[in-house]
């Protein structure tokens, strides 16, 4: 067994499982069971349920079927006659495959040995999280009267079925969709698009087409879910050509039929209905990226297929295709041709222009990631005009510490930003930050005289150290504290470290806001004229 | 605190996938080859792959995938898209050494560059440290407050009285900061400060998004042959009041910590 096709079919995959379940020892070994259902046919009849990897080659196959689109939990198994122990998965994945044994006939018995760490697969905490917090805007939705309520409501019914199926991915990304239907953009409708399409290009120009928040996007919340995003479709080679087929533009009635053949491929859901919807509104941003695009002299860089055969219909372009998809409340397939080299990654493409080859990083990893969801934010902003903004208390409460001398000042520093109200936090506005700035004296104090108190116990226990070096090293272990830690090394870093002229070190900031860079000039000026 | 040695080769590498185009506090010159013919630049990546597997940074095999270790990847996210980027610059000559701490989610790490062109990173436990850090770079006094002193004016008063001092006008400067509050003491010891510092440096909170500074704190620092030290600061922006304070290392940091958790919203 080779690939995901090959797994699907069930004869093959039964007869691979036989061989391999045969060779599990009591030794626990590794164990990948399929994180959603996947579409089995058994005798000519569908059967939808977890897979399962094991044996020597399982790693090196999870990870391949990973890049298909197809993602595996890794735990262990090991067997005690008949008896199969699974560790590290919870228990609804253990179900699963207790379930598949008994469709696959192998007569052995499943047994659940130690869960996996923590009571909930996190995918699963974060999608009851943004249920709880978004309720009332769904409810309100499904209360409006919006000419697109009919696909509202099927998008809440297959949110649904995705709960009921614990795919808690599918069920994220399909409330990130409905979310989009809140912010007031054009629904995407037939009827939407023959509208949009109809406008001058001033005016399409002037209408925003995003539909989830941009901020959504680009969270930290965002980027976990998109690691662990099923996509399907991922390396066909039907794919690829349909997809050559859409980018260079579909009529008459080759556009029906190329969409049954997405959705036999990508569906269903979606249906061949929804992706001529989908594919509808595609034509109306790619006729708003060339308005800007002319606007702006910028152009979208066509995909090299033959420096490039693997990208079309990579899980790469296809992840980048899923951002823009659900800015814009298309199908992935679409939004990744609005810039087909999109999510390409390799080195060379940005610090050296010119040198993209073939990437040997996995999609997956978070710092590609990082450059594909970059390329999307890049692209959305230069041919559309919606960027992520400036959202920085997004994600950042980790860094202020738990264990930190600061910790303890936390309620003190919460109670005056309370009383200088939101316009604090959102404008700084200058009087409430000049009076915050004061009443923060206290909190300030408390933190100075810790740090204090900790930098002279580290002198005191450096001095004693030298003097009985084994009574007192443990002690130094203990209370050599993060805080005087720093500083010290710091201090000794200073030496080390090279020099450059100012004008260089001036020049370092990349993009920075006008007001920033007028204080910083200030704070130099005090210092280096 | 162990800091790792990086080539920037390796940095390299990881900013070609994260697709990086400046690193705050850096920006790009540091991690790029001399030459920019397509040829070294694909050996100066191919360097960087080589030593970043040597050192079991970068895992797996080409043919399955390659996958940066869970450290790395936490450093060169926080160094490609930082929440807020610590900028610690200090004097030396006219030149200037740099420390830049970069924080994103719960990962704060910093770098420094050798003469060598070699990278040190380290990573800190939380921002208080961070903070300790960045005030122990710009040279603040280890030396515990012994009194508090501050006084307010705007930027274009302290400004002038700088200039006068630096120009012999010191009785007139002397002058002018008790007026503004002042003791004759610590009027004398903040000129020392900032007209013949022995220490000095520019401390600057950086509030950024998407990799791009959108706004700034910044505390010019001085500190004297005494060993005192004193920060210049707007506590908002520029047009507002500009305080000049008595410092310390444990002060500053303070000062920097409690002031990133006010604005990062603890209420929240």
């Amino acid at each position: 067994m080779e690939s995901l096709d090959d797994l699907k079919r069930w004869d093959d995959y039964r007869d691979w499982m036989r061989k391999q379940v045969k060779r599990v020892s009591a030794e626990p070994e590794v164990f990948y069971i399929s994180r959603v259902k996947l579409d089995f046919q058994i005798n000519g009849k569908a059967w939808k349920g977890n897979a399962v990897l094991l044996g020597r080659k399982s790693r090196m196959l999870a990870q391949k079927m990973r890049q298909e689109g197809c993602l595996f939990l890794e735990g262990t198994a090991s067997a005690q006659g008949k008896i199969l122990t699974l560790n590290g998965f919870l228990e609804k994945h253990v179900i699963g495959t207790e379930r598949l044994f008994r469709k696959l006939k192998l007569g052995y018995a499943i047994e659940a040995g130690l869960a996996a760490d923590g009571a909930a697969d996190p995918l699963e905490q974060q999608w009851k999280a943004r249920k709880a917090r978004t309720f009332a805007t769904v409810e309100a939705l499904l209360k409006s009267e919006r000419p697109d309520l009919a696909e509202l409501k099927a998008t809440v019914r297959q949110m649904a079925a995705a709960e009921r199926e614990q795919d808690w991915a599918r069920a994220l990304s399909l409330l990130n969709s409905l979310l989009g239907f809140a912010n007031g953009a054009p629904p995407v409708t037939v009827e939407e698009n023959a509208r949009l399409a109809a406008l001058s290009p001033e005016a399409l120009a002037r209408t925003d087409l995003t539909r989830g928040d941009p901020k959504e996007l680009f969270s930290e919340d965002y980027m976990e879910q998109l690691m662990d995003a099923p996509i399907k479709g991922v390396g066909d080679p039907s794919l690829k050509a349909l997809m050559r087929e859409v980018e260079k533009g579909l009529s008459g009635a080759r556009r029906g039929e190329v969409m049954e053949a997405l959705a036999r491929i990508v569906g269903i859901p979606p249906t061949a209905a929804k992706l001529n919807v989908d594919y509808g509104r595609f034509l109306v941003v790619r006729k708003q990226q060339a308005v800007n695009a002319k606007r702006k002299d910028e152009k979208i860089d066509a995909l090299n297929e033959e420096m490039h055969p693997k990208f079309m219909a990579s899980r790469g372009q296809l992840m980048f295709g899923k951002v823009l998809g659900d800015a814009f409340g298309i199908h992935a397939i679409f939004a990744a041709l609005l810039s087909p080299t999109g999510g390409l990654v390799g080195p060379g493409n940005w610090l050296i222009p010119g040198i993209v080859q073939a990437g040997h990083l996995d999609p997956d990893n978070p710092v590609a990631l990082h450059g594909t969801v970059h390329d999307a934010a890049g692209y959305l902003l230069t041919f559309h005009g919606e960027g992520p903004g400036y959202n920085y208390r997004d994600s950042m409460f980790e860094i202020l510490g738990t264990e930190s001398p600061l910790s303890g000042q936390i309620s003190g520093i919460a109670y005056w930003v309370r009383e200088a109200g939101d316009e604090y936090l959102l404008h700084r506005v200058q009087a409430a930050v000049v009076a915050v700035e004061k009443k923060l004296k206290s909190a300030r104090d408390a933190v100075a005289g810790s740090i204090d108190a900790l930098l002279s116990k580290v002198r005191r226990t450096k001095k004693e150290a030298v003097e009985t070096v084994s009574e007192v090293v443990d002690e130094v272990e203990e209370t050599f504290e993060d805080v005087a830690d720093a500083i010290e090394e710091a201090r000794d870093k200073v030496e080390r470290a090279a020099v450059d002229t100012f004008e260089t070190a001036a020049d370092t900031l990349g993009e920075i806001g006008d007001q920033a860079k007028r204080k910083l000039e200030a704070a130099w000026d005090f210092v280096w004229s | 605190m162990a800091s790792i040695d990086l080539h920037p080769t390796e940095l390299a590498y990881a900013f070609a996938y994260s697709k990086t185009e400046e690193v705050i506090g850096w920006g790009r010159e540091p991690f790029l080859p001399t030459g920019r013919d397509t040829a070294s630049g694909a050996a100066w990546y191919a360097e960087g792959e080589e030593r970043l597997r040597a050192a079991e940074r970068l895992l797996g095999n080409p043919d399955t995938g390659l996958r940066f270790s869970d450290a790395m990847t936490a450093a060169i996210l926080a160094l490609a898209n930082p929440g807020v980027v610590l900028l610690a610059q200090r004097k030396a000559g006219e030149g200037v050494k740099t420390l830049t701490i970069h924080a994103a989610g719960d990962t704060l790490v910093g770098l420094t560059r050798r003469s060598d062109g070699i990278f040190e990173l380290s990573r800190y436990t939380d921002l208080t440290a961070a903070a300790g850090a960045g005030a122990g770079f710009v040279g603040a006094t280890i030396a515990p407050l012994d009194r508090e002193a501050r006084v307010e004016a705007n930027h274009q008063v302290l400004s002038k009285l700088r200039q006068l001092a630096k120009l012999g006008q010191t009785e007139k400067v002397l002058a002018a900061i008790a007026q503004l509050g002042a003791s004759d003491t610590d009027a004398k010891s903040a000129i020392l400060a900032l007209t013949r510092p022995s220490v000095a440096g520019v401390l600057s909170v950086l509030y950024c998004a998407s990799n791009r500074v959108e706004d700034a704190e910044t505390f010019s620092v001085a500190t004297n042959a005494h060993e005192h030290s004193w920060i210049v600061f707007p506590p908002a922006d520029l047009a507002g009041p500009m305080v000049l304070e008595r410092s310390s290392v444990a002060a500053l940091a303070a000062r920097v910590a409690v002031g990133v958790a006010a604005r990062l919203g603890v209420s929240a």
